[in-house]
């Protein structure tokens, strides 16, 4: 198994991903360049880690959408290979049209950084080893994550379960009171409708080491292990 | 022959009106408002992307302005509008 973590200019949480999947969970992993023109399919599932790709020029994403890796990732989303999204990923798959949806500037108009609470709200594969409904633990460090789709999409999202993370209270309530950004419905993280492209705002490189949590939890590294339990029986079969 | 000529064309990008819009709410209630100008009801922050674009005439660079937003998604059509305007 290898993953490939894509890296473009502006890129920042490239090697903190890289540390989890080689240091902590032993696979082999493949820093990807944007510019590269290997062939990106020799990859078992591939990682769009968060910063600011681009400086952020024009819109959050859009610029680095528009690259020929991009063109390759769509492709292979087809082949339904897993392909995670994290912040400035995220906002890479939304403009890039691989997860449906937009990326706004903060209800409050600042840059968040802190621990959140989220609720897991479906079990999918990058979710399979948390329990669905339990309150798992991650930080958020953005300025344009605000999800945002229309209210026929978003319940087209929720028949299709493709709601995988909300910002909640330690309870798991959901309410503006604990929604960081105004997202719609409280949603941190999404699917695509086939289950194998997910994008999320919270950073689960982050949060992969108890060493670094206020909680001392390590539930980010939860999502990287669900995705590769979930692989590696797609690889036998 | 035809003659190219160069021509500034505005793109003004807004936000949908169905959205709300944080930095205008903010002009509003906390800057207006606060200080007595509660002759304006509403506020809108909008971006404009300045083009110099060359083509034979003002409507053709108005449609070569309206292909590139269309194709690199200048503007996200899902939460914003996109007004071409130009002049020679």
């Amino acid at each position: 198994m290898n993953v490939a973590i894509i890296q473009f200019p502006g890129t920042n949480c490239d090697m903190d991903t890289y540390r989890v999947f080689n240091d902590y969970l032993e696979i082999d992993v493949t820093l990807f360049w944007h510019e590269n023109t290997d062939n990106l399919e020799k990859y078992d599932a591939i990682i769009l880690p968060g910063g600011f790709s681009y400086g952020d020029r024009l819109r959050a994403g859009i610029i680095a959408a528009y690259s020929p890796v991009i063109k390759q990732l769509k492709k292979i989303s087809l082949k339904g290979k897993p392909i995670i999204g994290i912040c400035n990923g995220f906002q890479i798959l939304v403009e890039s049209g691989l997860l449906p949806g937009a990326l706004l500037t903060n209800s409050n108009l600042k840059f968040i950084c802190k621990w959140v609470n989220l609720k897991v709200e479906h079990n999918n594969l990058f979710t399979n080893s948390l329990q669905s409904g339990s309150v798992i633990h991650m930080p958020i460090a953005h300025n344009e994550g605000r999800y945002y789709v229309s209210d026929d999409k978003l319940q087209e999202l929720e028949r299709n379960n493709q709601i995988i993370l909300r910002y909640s209270d330690s309870d798991g309530n959901t309410s503006m009171d604990n929604n960081p950004n105004g997202s719609i419905s409280n949603i941190a993280a999404v699917s695509n409708a086939n289950g194998n492209v997910l994008g999320m705002m919270p950073h689960p490189e982050r949060a992969s080491d108890p060493l670094l949590s206020p909680y001392s939890t390590n539930n980010g590294i939860e999502i990287f292990r669900s995705m590769i339990l979930s692989l590696e029986v797609m690889l036998k079969e | 022959m035809t003659k190219v000529s160069e021509f500034k064309i505005d793109l003004l990008i807004s936000p949908k009106p169905e959205l709300r819009n944080p930095e205008g709410d903010t002009i509003l209630q906390d800057l207006l408002l606060r200080n007595n100008f509660d002759y304006v009801t509403s506020v809108s922050v909008s971006k404009v992307i300045q083009l110099i674009v060359k083509a034979d005439n003002l409507g053709d660079a108005k449609n070569k302005a309206a292909i590139i937003c269309d194709e690199l998604r200048l503007y996200n059509p899902l939460v914003s509008s996109c007004t071409i305007r130009g002049t020679e």
